[in-house]
């Protein structure tokens, strides 16, 4: 199922977009690479992170247990192959749906914190389980939607023809 | 939906490619989670009035933890402190004397003997974080339902390491 088709000389606009797209992949391979070890380190925080997420705290405790072992296999994986570029469509749709989720979850908790706190939505911070301690949500929901766009990019636009 | 085709067939390989991963990980890692074991065993929603989680064991007091600390060890028949903490944590201050039993640790890392000696002894005062924190509430629950230790000699010191740090009082190392 390749996507290589007799080409033309690409012009010179698609070209940088092609670049960009390439360096996009490369930048959110290795910061899922990153976080993916991260959790991988510590399975244990990273299950006790997501079950502190008052919107999974409910969920089957088997579940909990495979999503903790999962991801990080999934984000590291998934890394790899954005930076190498292979199956990188399929890689970034995986952790596109993967940000997407947590994303939602980390919207949820900031909410029922700031409800619980009284806080200002921005002076929320907690350990949201992405490996990098506690952190601000807006912060990380900032950062996280980043990922969203760049993962939805990479996922929807074709690898760029290849010249022969 | 034609322009998703290649994606979510890469999408599939992918999965199972970190689905093998993921066993292989699972075999080899050290740390592996236990995927049968319900690590929030005996966990509550439900808080008391200072706001600390409910739980179903005797209550132990900032001044009680500081008696039973002086007792501890074989004296008076066998009095323990135990730390619910992860052991990172543990490592960077805890009560003096105290075991570091990790609730999501893998129990044939814990001390050798150790569930042997709680199992006989007097009295052992669990303790995490205080606050919010529930370990040292899970670490009860797998004393005495896992381990057998004697429902009636587990305490829990709620207001935990953060009340005893803030007293003043002795802190290894």
């Amino acid at each position: 199922m390749s996507e290589l088709t007799p080409a033309t000389e690409p012009a010179p606009g698609s070209r940088a977009r092609a670049g960009l797209r390439r360096l996009t992949a490369l930048a959110l391979g290795l910061a899922m690479i990153y976080f993916g070890s991260k959790k991988l380190g510590d399975p244990a925080g990273f299950l006790k992170a997501i079950h502190e997420y008052d919107s999974l705290a409910n969920l089957h405790f088997a579940f909990l247990n495979i999503l903790a072992t999962w991801i990080p296999i999934l984000e590291i994986t998934g890394g790899i192959l954005l930076f190498l570029g292979i199956l990188r469509r399929g890689a970034a749709l995986v952790l596109l749906l993967i940000l997407l989720g947590f994303t939602t979850a980390v919207l949820f908790q900031t909410l029922y914190l700031q409800e619980t706190l009284g806080k200002s939505f921005c002076d929320i911070a907690f350990d949201c389980g992405c490996g990098t301690g506690v952190v601000h949500a807006c912060t990380k929901l900032l950062q996280n939607t980043l990922m969203i766009l760049a993962c939805a990019w990479i996922a929807w636009t074709p690898e760029p023809q290849k010249v022969r | 939906m034609n322009h998703l085709g290649l994606p979510l067939r890469q999408a599939w390989r992918f999965l199972l490619l970190s689905g093998i991963a993921t066993l292989l990980v699972q075999f080899l890692h050290p740390n592996s989670l236990e995927l049968s074991r319900n690590y929030f065993e005996g966990s509550s929603t439900a808080q008391t009035g200072d706001g600390l989680p409910e739980h179903e064991f005797q209550s132990v007091s900032l001044a009680d933890a500081k008696d039973w600390w002086s007792y501890r060890e074989d004296a008076l028949g066998g009095i323990y402190i135990v730390d619910a903490r992860r052991s990172s944590t543990f490592e960077s201050g805890h009560l003096p004397g105290a075991w570091n039993l990790d609730h999501y640790a893998n129990p044939n890392t814990w001390p050798e003997g150790i569930v042997t000696r709680l199992r006989e002894a007097s009295m052992v005062v669990v303790y995490c974080n205080g606050g919010d924190c529930e370990d040292s509430i899970l670490l009860a629950h797998d004393l005495v339902y896992r381990h057998q230790v004697p429902p009636e000699i587990i305490g829990v010191f709620e207001t935990g390491f953060e009340a005893w740090r803030k007293a003043g009082f002795p802190i290894e190392p």
